[in-house]
């Protein structure tokens, strides 16, 4: 197993060697996004990360059709095609990481405990309130109204108090296990000198093909 | 506005990103000296209400319906620092989960909604509270919590390189604007039933009008000064002919006026400016309903 | 065990919900609360750890339960809520199992081991690693069940144990329940799950325990089943 910690620092630099590209650069860009093609051959991830890249296409398309509009093609193609390839690096990434591996990578990282701890409570709770929004939905359906502001509003009050009372309900959850105030340390990461390598070898890398072109 | 990975360039990410990690850290170290440890199942749990709230379709006007965007909600309940932290949170998971902004762009991103967007909020609503317009405060925190952190977030990607035209600028405010009285109505209506359910009454009083003044003023004014820059209406002059439409329009409907001595020439860059102005507002909509689903995980 | 003299309960400003409640339970026993909704069953329950804490006196293993002693009677007392959703809070069934155990200091590799004896031991060896959210009802009522075993409690309180559980579900978690060594008290409306699970059962009405006796008799006393 990778460290995470090393893929996460991967993907930043793949990024931030992206962003350092001047505009219009065109070339430098096609050779950098030589790396996350090849990864996805690798670990032979699924061709629906393509499609999925696409949802950032709507905002850089509004970029690109100004730069079109004002007759510079290669700024156009440029924007477009950068934030493509920084899309499908970051898909890529969290294919083969998980979303909790990442944040812990983040934690170790030296991202404030407390925020991750709250980012770790969201995504736990996530679905469980989507669901309960829908539900909310469906049953005003159910009663005859769909589109209304009054409804709109009174579910999302409803949804916020019982928000509330969730965290209430909780927290009690919490305290009958003896909950302190101090969540429990988790696992310490396991850097191995493959994770050395690998990122060092993923930075000479960069570095080599951002200097050439 | 959440700004994707690789449009923003270098310099833009550095300092905005060195900017907002003292931000989180310092109110990471606020939010959990402030708040017991209880908060943090009440800041997560409060972060994905806010993804929940957004499957809320809320109408806005014939055809057009919005969602909260949550950050000056959360600043008003739960207080500037740990609305930062929650809002942060709702970011990450928004770009790791959902791609839903950039990885590396967060360096943008938390500072625009989860610094600058709840702040501005929090010192409006606390300002506006004092004066005893608790109601108006909520409103104006939601308006300005989205407008002055779109606007930042537009100033990134010019600065990063991206060349719009003064006046695509001034069309970008308007929209902004728009969003952010659709965001202040929204965040009054949740807060009010909140209110409700909580057992505090607040006293029922017509927003609706006020707001609709305030819009129209808004815009008349952003689509004076849309019109004072030549460039786009150029474009659209050109592509449209919008300028001379109106005229004979005006000139149709009012036959017998001495139409010499009007301004034909504001008027009309004026009209063309708002025809830009719904055109965009149209596209946008469009662009949202036919945009994939995000998917359910 | 369980020693309870003159409790009394309410929020500010609404009406008293426990009006002076007595009861007594042994080691080992198992009691059904029941009785209408808002009886007072669940706050009652609440102040056996000290969740809620009212007037009177409640002391369970010889503790008397009052702020200094809290963290001493929470070791003794488990509670599995009625919403598991709201008690599986953390992101892998696993860590939630392992929650109460590093609360109390045990070493990280010692808890993560008797968790995962107790996963097994309640069927759930193929979710470690699972979000709870992907569970079903059935799933998840264990793995909160896991979450508190663990700990190794003398008291068990259970809140509606069998709500959203179909029948094998019920049956299994009967049949579990009945392995378990600890005192416990269940929270239930399912009157054949009582039957099943406790002997003797005591009777809420507005607040108070209005009878106790062999959970047969008052299920037929006030006709209940």
């Amino acid at each position: 197993m990778t460290d995470p910690r090393a893929s996460l620092l991967l993907l930043l630099a793949y990024l931030a060697a992206l962003a350092s590209v001047p505009v219009g650069h065109n070339v430098a860009l096609t050779g950098l996004c030589v790396l996350p093609l090849g990864l996805m051959l690798y670990f032979r991830a699924p061709a629906s990360l393509f499609a999925k890249a696409a949802y950032v296409l709507p905002f850089s398309f509004a970029l690109a059709a100004v730069a079109l509009l004002r007759g510079q093609t290669a700024a156009a193609v440029f924007f477009l095609f950068r934030s493509y390839v920084s899309i499908l690096a970051v898909l890529l990434a969290t294919h083969l990481v998980s979303t909790l591996e990442l944040l812990r990578a983040m934690e170790r990282l030296g991202a404030p405990r407390f925020l991750i701890l709250v980012t770790e409570f969201l995504l736990r709770y996530l679905d469980v309130l989507r669901q309960e929004a829908d539900a909310m939905r469906l049953a005003a359906l159910c009663r005859g109204a769909a589109h209304s502001r009054l409804v709109a509003a009174a579910s999302l009050g409803m949804l916020f108090v019982r928000s509330l009372e969730r965290s209430t309900a909780i927290h009690a959850a919490m305290l009958a296990r003896g909950f302190r105030g101090q969540f429990p340390r988790r696992e310490a990461l396991r850097w191995q000198w493959r994770d050395s390598l690998l990122l060092a070898g993923g930075l000479v890398i960069l570095f080599a093909i951002r200097l050439s072109l | 506005m959440h700004i994707p990975d690789g449009i923003l360039s270098a310099p833009v990410l550095a300092s905005f990103g060195a900017a907002s990690a003292a931000g989180i850290a310092i109110s990471a170290r606020r939010a959990e000296s402030l708040t017991e440890a209880r908060r943090i199942p009440l800041l997560g749990v409060l972060g994905a209400f806010v993804f929940a709230a957004q499957m809320v379709n809320f109408p806005v006007g014939p055809g057009a319906s919005g969602h909260l965007l949550g950050g000056a909600l959360l600043a008003v309940t739960l207080g500037p620092w740990a609305a930062t932290i929650t809002m942060t949170a709702i970011l990450l998971v928004q770009a790791l989960v959902f791609q839903d902004g950039g990885v590396l762009a967060l360096a943008a991103n938390v500072f625009n909604m989860a610094l600058l967007g709840v702040w501005s909020a929090w010192w409006a609503y606390r300002g506006l509270e004092r004066l005893g317009q608790v109601r108006l405060g909520v409103f104006v925190a939601a308006f300005l919590s989205v407008t002055l952190s779109a606007g930042l977030a537009l100033a990134q990607v010019v600065v990063s390189g991206a060349e719009l035209s003064p006046g695509l600028v001034f069309f970008c405010g308007g929209l902004f604007v728009v969003t952010g009285l659709i965001e202040g109505a929204i965040t009054v209506a949740a807060w009010e039933a909140i209110a409700k359910l909580e057992g505090r009454s607040t006293e029922p009083k017509r927003l609706l009008w006020p707001i609709l003044a305030a819009s129209g003023v808004v815009m008349l004014v952003g689509v004076f000064f849309a019109s004072q820059s030549p460039d786009v209406l150029e474009v659209f002059n050109e592509k449209t002919g919008a300028a001379s439409r109106s005229r004979e329009l005006f000139a149709g409907l009012l036959p017998d006026y001495e139409w010499r001595t009007l301004p034909w020439e504001w008027l009309g860059k004026t009209m063309a400016g708002l025809v830009g102005l719904l055109l965009l507002y149209g596209v946008s909509m469009l662009l949202v309903r036919l945009m994939p689903k995000q998917p359910q995980e | 065990m369980i020693r309870v003299e003159n409790l009394r309960f309410q929020y500010p400003d609404s009406p008293p919900i426990l009006q002076g409640i007595h009861y007594t339970q042994a080691a080992g026993e198992a009691v059904a609360l029941l009785g209408p909704n808002g009886s007072g069953k669940t706050t009652f329950a609440l102040h056996l750890n000290g969740i809620l804490q009212g007037e009177g006196l409640v002391e369970v293993c010889g503790i008397r339960v009052e702020p200094g002693t809290l963290e001493k009677v929470r070791q003794r007392v488990g509670f599995v809520f009625q919403a598991a959703e709201n008690q599986l809070f953390l992101p892998t069934v696993l860590e939630d199992t392992m929650f109460g155990l590093l609360n109390q200091g045990m070493p990280r590799e010692e808890a993560e081991q008797r968790a995962r004896a107790i996963l097994t031991r309640l069927h759930l060896e193929a979710y470690f690693e699972r979000n709870p959210f992907h569970l079903s009802a059935g799933e998840k009522r264990r793995a909160a069940l896991a979450g508190v075993v663990v700990m190794e409690p003398d008291i068990l309180i259970l809140d509606e144990p069998t709500t959203f559980l179909d029948p094998p579900g019920i049956r299994d978690l009967a049949r579990l329940l009945n392995e378990l060594p600890m005192a416990k008290l269940i929270i239930t409306h399912d009157a054949a799950f009582a039957e099943r699970t406790c002997p003797e059962a005591v009777f809420f009405q507005a607040g108070q325990i209005v009878a106790r006796g062999a959970t047969a008799d008052l299920l037929d006393e006030f006709d209940w089943r």
